[in-house]
Formats: C-alpha cells, sequence, structure tokens
C-alpha cells in the first residue's frame, strides 16, 4: 500500500469513531448546549458497548447499549445544566471525569478479555476498485453507517422539522418558546441524542477499532470532537470532513514509523494534536459568525 | 393555507368592536399597571394606542396577548367572552402581535422563521409547499418578500414585513404592533401604513402603539391615549386634536417646546471634535466606517442619522476612544487621541451617553454615588481614599443643575429601572463641562418630560460651548435639535445637510440609497 493511501484507510479506520463524536456534539450544540463531557460519553460507550458484546455475543447490542450508556451520561450533563442551571463548561469536565472514573472502576474486569468484534466486510466489487476499495469499501460494519450518519444528521438539523426547531433553540430560545415550542424539552433531546452518538462512536472504538477495552481507551478523541464542531462551523457534513482530517492524521504517525522515518516518537504522537491546533488558528476567526447565538450565552446562562 | 382561500368577513355588524376589554385591571405587587380600562377595537380599522413609557400600553396589549393575566375585568373578541390565558389562545381566536424585538431568528431564512411560527406536524419540512404559501400569502396581503432568503441578510423594515407576515399566516384577525416605527426610515414607515392600509382594506384590523403623534394622524381612523395606567381618551377622532392637546393627555401637562431660535455657533471658537480620514472595523471584523470626514465646531450640534447597524455605534467609539482606528485620526478639542484609547478621550474632555447604559456605562453592584466618584476618582481623591462628603455634594449640584431627578446617592443601581440609570449617565455626562459630550439614543427609554429635558439639556452644553454628537433613530428628533445632521449609509458618510434646507424624506432617502 502506498502512503497515501495508507493513510487514507487510517483516516477513515481511525476517524469513525471521532466522527460519531463530532456529530453528536453538533446537534448538542445547535441546541445551544456544549457538551465538554463527550470524552466521558465515549468512555462509557466503549466499555458498555465491549461489556455487553462480552456477555450477549453479539456486538450489534452492543453498539445500541454504548448508545444508551453515552446517552445517559449526558442526561447528567442535561439535568445539570438545564435544569439546575449550573456552569456548562465546568459540568462537562465533571461529566468527563465521571465517565473516565465509571469507566476505569468498572472496566477493569475487561481488560484483557477478547469478544466477538465486528469484522470488516469487504464490499463486492466495489472494495476491488484500487485506492478507493482500500480507502472506504473494506471496513466494519459501523463504519459503513458513518457514511449515512453525516448526511442524515445534516438531513435532520435542515429539512425537518424538529431539525429547525432544535437549530432555533440554540439561536433564540424566547423566539421558539413564544410559538409554543418547549426549548427546555429540544435541549434535552438535543444534548441526549448527542450523548448517544458519541456513544456510538466509543463502541466503535472498543469493538470495531481496537477491538479491546483498555482504560481511557478513547485517549482525547472526545475533546478533538468537540474542537472539530467548531473548525466545522456547526456544519455536520465539515465536521464528517475534519473527523477524517484527524484520522489522517492519527494514522500518519504510524504509517511514517513503518518506513523508518521514527525519528521521535513523541513529535510524531503529537501530529494530530498539532494539525487541530494549526486548523483552529487557520479558521479560528473567520468563522466566528456561524455560531449558534445560544452558544455565546454559555457563561450567563442559568438553565433555560 | 386555508385563510388564504377564504374571504376575510367583518365578523361583527358595523360599530360593534371586533376586541372589547371592560374595566380591565391589573397590578403588579403595588402598582396597578391597568386600572379598570376599558378599550375597544373595530373590525377593519387602524387604532393608534398613545402613551408615554411605562403608561401601561404594552401591559394592557400583553393582556390582550394571553402574555399577562387581569386581575379583573372582561375581553369580548368577536362580540363573544373570552378567557386569554396564552398567547396560544390568543393566535387560535386570531390576536397576533408584532413586538418591537421582533420574534425572528436571524440565523434562519425566511421560511424557516414561519414554519417556526405556523402549527405544523410531522417530521419532515415541506419546503416547497411553505415556499409557495409564503408568495401567496405575501401575494394577498401586499408585503413581499423572498422565502429563501436569511433574515440576518433583511433590513430592519424587510423584516418587520416578514414578521407581521408570520403573524397573518397564522391566521390573525387583529394585528398589534407595537411602536412598529422606532427603528425606521421614513420611507420605510411610508412603506410600513402602506401595508397597514391594505389590512384594513381587507376587513383586518390593526392596533399600533405609538408616541408619535403626526403618525398616529397620518395611520390611524381612530386613537386612545393611556396615562398612568388609565384611559385619558378612547377612541377619538385623531385629526379633531392638535399636538398639544394629544401631548397634554398623555402626559397630564404641557410640555414646552424647544426653543426654534438659537444662536448660532460662534466661529473661530475651536474645534470639539475632528474626524480625519477615520476607518474602523466593526465586532465582526468588517469596515464598520469607511473614510468617514466629520468636524464638530465648538458650541456646535451634529446630529447623526442611519438606519440602526450602520457605523453609528462605531462612530460613538471612536469618538470616544473607546474603538480602535485602522486608518485616519480622531482630535478631541485639539488633542489627538493617538491610540491613546478611552483615558485620552476624557482628559481631552470628551463624555459619551452609551446607546446601552445598562451594559455599557453601570456597574450593577455599585451604588449611584459609587458611579460619580468613579467617574472622576482624581478629582475626589482624599489621600488614599475617596472623598465621599466631596462626592455627595458634588452629585446633589449635579443633579440640582441637570433637573433630571436621579435616584437617591445609596441605592444600588442594580435596583433601578432602565430609565433610571439612563438619568444617572444622563446626569453624569451633561452635568460636567466636558468639551465632548457624544450621545447615542440619549431619549430612548424616557418618558416625554424626561426627553424634553435632556434635550435641553444638550442643548445647553452646546450653549456653554461644547460640541455635541446625537446619533438618534428619531429624524424628526435630530432636525429639531441639530445644527447639521449627518446620515451614515453602510459606514459611510451619506451625506451632511442642514435642517432647514431638508427634510425628513430627503435624510430617509440617503439613509436607505447612501450618497446619490
Amino acid at each position: 500500500m502506498s502512503l497515501p493511501v495508507e493513510v487514507m484507510v487510517g483516516a477513515v479506520r481511525g476517524g469513525t469513531s471521532i466522527l460519531y463524536a463530532a456529530l453528536g456534539e453538533t446537534v448538542s450544540e445547535r441546541a445551544g448546549v456544549i457538551n465538554l463531557g463527550t470524552e466521558g460519553c465515549m468512555l462509557v460507550g466503549a466499555l458498555t458497548g465491549y461489556a455487553v458484546t462480552a456477555s450477549t455475543g453479539n456486538p450489534w447490542v452492543g453498539v445500541i447499549a454504548g448508545a444508551g450508556a453515552g446517552a445517559l451520561l449526558a442526561l447528567v450533563h442535561a439535568v445539570l445544566v438545564l435544569s439546575r442551571g449550573a456552569n456548562q463548561l465546568a459540568t462537562g469536565l465533571v461529566v468527563l471525569f465521571l465517565g473516565l472514573g465509571l469507566t476505569s472502576l468498572f472496566g477493569a474486569a475487561y481488560v484483557g478479555r477478547s469478544i466477538n468484534a465486528f469484522t470488516p466486510i469487504a464490499i463486492p466489487g466495489l472494495s476491488s476498485i484500487p485506492g478507493l476499495g482500500d480507502i472506504f469499501f473494506n471496513h466494519d460494519p459501523l463504519t459503513y453507517l458513518s457514511y449515512l450518519a453525516g448526511p442524515a444528521v445534516w438531513w435532520f438539523l435542515y429539512r425537518s422539522r424538529p431539525g429547525l426547531i432544535m437549530r432555533a433553540a440554540g439561536e433564540r430560545q424566547e423566539v421558539l418558546a413564544a410559538y409554543g415550542h418547549s426549548p427546555l424539552r429540544t435541549r434535552y433531546l438535543a444534548v441526549i441524542g448527542g450523548g448517544a452518538l458519541a456513544g456510538i462512536g466509543g463502541a466503535q472504538l472498543s469493538t470495531a477499532y481496537a477491538n479491546a477495552w483498555f482504560e481511557n481507551m478513547t485517549q482525547g478523541r472526545g475533546f478533538i470532537a468537540v474542537a472539530l464542531v467548531i473548525f466545522a462551523a456547526w456544519h455536520p457534513l465539515r465536521a464528517v470532513g475534519g473527523a477524517y482530517l484527524f484520522g489522517a492524521a492519527l494514522a500518519l504517525s504510524p504509517a511514517l514509523q513503518a518506513r523508518g522515518y521514527g525519528f521521535n516518537q513523541f513529535a510524531l504522537d503529537a501530529i494530530p494534536y498539532l494539525v487541530t491546533i494549526g486548523v483552529l488558528v487557520v479558521l479560528g476567526r473567520k468563522r466566528a459568525h456561524a455560531a449558534p447565538e445560544g452558544l455565546k450565552k454559555v457563561f450567563e446562562m442559568t438553565g433555560a | 393555507m386555508s385563510l388564504l382561500t377564504e374571504p376575510v368577513t367583518a365578523p361583527t355588524i358595523e360599530g360593534e368592536p371586533l376586541l372589547a376589554v371592560r374595566d380591565l385591571t391589573v397590578r403588579f405587587g403595588e402598582v396597578v399597571a391597568n386600572d379598570s380600562v376599558n378599550f375597544e377595537v373595530r373590525a377593519g380599522e387602524v387604532h393608534a394606542l398613545l402613551g408615554e413609557n411605562g403608561a401601561g400600553k404594552s401591559t394592557l396589549m400583553k393582556l390582550i396577548y394571553g402574555v399577562n393575566k387581569p386581575d379583573s375585568g372582561e375581553l369580548h373578541f368577536a362580540g363573544a367572552p373570552v378567557r386569554i390565558d396564552s398567547p396560544a389562545t390568543a393566535r387560535k381566536l386570531g390576536i397576533g402581535m408584532v413586538f418591537q424585538d421582533l420574534r425572528l431568528v436571524p440565523a434562519l431564512t425566511v421560511a424557516e422563521n414561519v414554519a417556526l411560527a405556523l402549527p405544523l406536524k410531522g417530521i419532515r419540512l415541506d419546503r416547497a409547499k411553505l415556499a409557495r404559501d409564503i408568495a401567496e400569502a405575501a401575494d394577498h396581503f401586499g408585503l413581499a418578500c423572498d422565502p429563501s432568503a436569511l433574515v440576518r441578510h433583511l433590513s430592519i423594515g424587510e423584516r418587520q414585513r416578514v414578521e407581521i407576515l408570520k403573524v397573518l399566516m397564522a391566521g390573525a384577525k387583529l394585528v398589534i404592533l407595537d411602536e412598529p416605527t422606532s427603528v425606521l426610515a421614513p420611507q420605510e414607515v411610508d412603506a410600513l401604513f402602506a401595508g397597514l392600509r391594505q389590512l384594513r382594506a381587507r376587513g383586518l384590523s390593526v392596533v399600533i402603539i405609538t408616541h408619535k403623534l403626526h403618525e398616529a394622524r397620518e395611520i390611524a381612523d381612530r386613537v386612545s391615549v393611556l396615562r398612568g395606567g388609565r384611559m385619558v381618551m378612547v377612541g377619538a377622532d385623531p385629526t379633531a386634536y392638535d399636538d398639544r392637546a394629544l401631548i397634554e393627555a398623555m402626559v397630564g401637562r404641557t410640555v414646552p417646546a424647544l426653543p426654534a431660535s438659537r444662536p448660532a455657533p460662534r466661529s473661530g471658537a475651536g474645534t470639539a471634535l475632528e474626524l480625519h480620514g477615520v476607518s474602523s472595523r466593526g465586532d465582526g471584523g468588517h469596515l464598520a466606517l469607511h473614510d468617514v470626514n466629520l468636524t464638530i465646531a465648538s458650541g456646535e450640534l451634529v446630529g447623526v442619522a442611519g438606519v440602526s447597524g450602520n457605523g453609528q455605534l462605531e462612530l460613538y467609539e471612536v469618538a470616544l476612544g473607546l474603538r480602535s482606528l485602522e486608518a485616519g485620526r480622531v482630535i478631541v478639542a485639539g488633542t489627538d487621541l493617538a491610540g491613546g484609547g478611552p483615558r485620552a478621550a476624557i482628559e481631552a474632555g470628551g463624555v459619551g451617553i452609551p446607546e446601552d447604559p445598562v451594559a455599557d456605562a453601570v456597574v450593577p453592584g455599585l451604588s449611584v454615588a459609587e458611579h460619580m466618584a468613579l467617574a472622576d476618582l482624581k478629582g475626589v481623591r482624599k489621600g488614599l481614599g475617596i472623598d465621599w462628603a466631596k462626592v455627595r455634594s458634588r452629585m446633589a449640584a449635579l443633579d440640582e443643575r441637570t433637573g433630571l431627578r436621579m435616584a437617591p446617592q445609596a441605592r444600588r443601581v442594580a435596583e433601578l429601572s432602565g430609565g433610571n440609570i439612563q438619568r444617572v449617565i444622563l446626569t453624569r455626562a451633561l452635568g460636567s463641562d466636558a468639551k465632548l459630550v457624544v450621545a447615542a439614543y440619549p431619549s430612548r427609554g424616557l418618558d416625554v418630560a424626561t426627553t424634553r429635558r435632556t434635550q435641553e439639556l444638550l442643548l445647553e452644553r452646546r450653549a456653554a460651548g461644547a460640541g455635541v454628537l446625537v446619533i438618534s433613530e428619531d429624524v424628526d428628533e435630530l432636525l429639531e435639535l441639530s445644527d447639521r445632521i449627518l446620515v451614515l449609509h453602510a459606514g459611510r458618510v451619506a451625506g451632511i445637510v442642514r435642517p432647514a434646507e431638508t427634510d425628513r424624506y430627503a435624510i430617509g432617502e440617503l439613509m436607505l440609497k447612501g450618497a446619490p
């Protein structure tokens, strides 16, 4: 495999979990709530997905359970932020550490256990296209599903009625309230849905990507997802692109090492984060106007 | 939309009101906001509701729209007694309200905003049908608009049209407009009134809340006046009363007119403000001011007209050193600010009355006296502390001089109403001996008498030799006060005109279209 193809295969493989989490965070932020605990939602999704797959033998059941776990942790965030008026940023961090602690505690038993994980399925015909076949059509089912997730979230936000209500909740909740919709309910649903998507992302990591559980296995992917949402200007399709960009940066380090460019392990490992920082520096200011109005009030918001 | 195919029938016989309010009373704690108010609106009429800020106009309209609840009294709509306990009930009956802060989401399109207001069902948003319905309604009511335009890109006048259309598409037979003309250019007011006449011609009823008398006389079939929560004039013919009589009804006494003739600015008295080729960026990074040149002589009052958001805010900030320049020079009373920021402007003798004093000029936790001290810490220093006796005596003097009846010195600003905060800021700025006074919307939120007093004070500062820059949305106010009027359009000087040589339409033309 040539280096570009190898990196792009890695982009899709490594980017998929971030893609789900970034889409989830896009929905949540579009409705006006930042969930810095996305990382925690991914972690509980990863462990729950792994554990349920281990006990049922069916990774699909595992993924659904993982989505549920992510949603449940996001619900904690939603209750604290929306019903108790807690600060969103602080609460998000609390949710992250809650997820990290819970998964460390209950995950110890699963370290080193093997499960009936998802296996790559080569799509007949398509997978033999040179280059593209390896990049897109030789993956696990959750990756194939992720190809639909971006457009689906886009359709939901921009073409459906509930999506319109969600965007309005993130922009001007008082307008929404004036027409008999409940901004509170809408935001709850968005945060919970966002958590479920992050949970799926986490489950993809443990049941399809690494086929293993270990402590803090997301390694900051949840935070990358939150950053991506901003870099994507709160647009789901751009978030997909960003996830793959980060996946590519993740894949670059091992690919370079395999080719003998191992000049400094730590420098190589830092590439994905440097790429993220670089992208934010370049795009940071320009897209400011795209931010949902409600997000700009995060600091002064006391519930909804 | 079914409402478009059914002819709008006048639901009642001639003279029978569409809406009748009987002996309505609302109390907020000790305050009686509406005191046994009687009011009625006929089918197919435009009814103007006049009154000062705080007279209870908004309370009454919110009662009718179901936001407030009455303590006693009755509402009748289309001949039947009704209980309106929420805006949703009001909308179902056919009562729609266009709020001053329009209920629109700027980041969404016109169609999406309309969709939010309609009782739609289902998951999918039928965008094609929505666009067709909007086009049809726009045509029917003569309110042209583009369904796919982002509201953010529309002018205030266009947004208002969308809002009215939205209310009509939701099935309103009675449309209440809260101060709809306060942010419009004169031409836009004409367009709005043309639209309202269309609605009247189709049998709909309109209530327009305003404090501009000539507008009430122009558009309204009948006029009612609220004062201190009581109706003092009900359903009168507006052409039967002159301005004096209407103001007296609103205020309860006569308000003196401004002196019509004023001494011309002395020549050779020096300049209070010079802007040379000033360009500056707005908060969004766009060029908000573009090559602005202006000189205000000492003893001159220059007004700034423009549709809101055309660089007025940036002009205010640039003149007081609050915003950095992209190019050009700002000179306050002979001192080049040269990037010295607000401190340089203050030391040169500039004071400001900001657009939103509550947000920009006060620290809510501090008392009124502490605000006075804050403005001139050097002047009231006593060792390392503050000479509070001096602060208090100065304040008493300022209050005396301005006659604005500032709130008690010990009160925390957080406890004051918007109008009272404005009084504190005005007292501080207009009681001083500044060489340059920059006032952004100084009369916003004030009652008629305080507005007049504020205008007098601005003129007194002018007479005392200060240069005064007044930014206002109210072209009539500017025509009355200014020696010259600068019109801003898209951050450029569209023109500088003298009130005696122009009228509000010529200014409106510049406001809307820029330099000829």
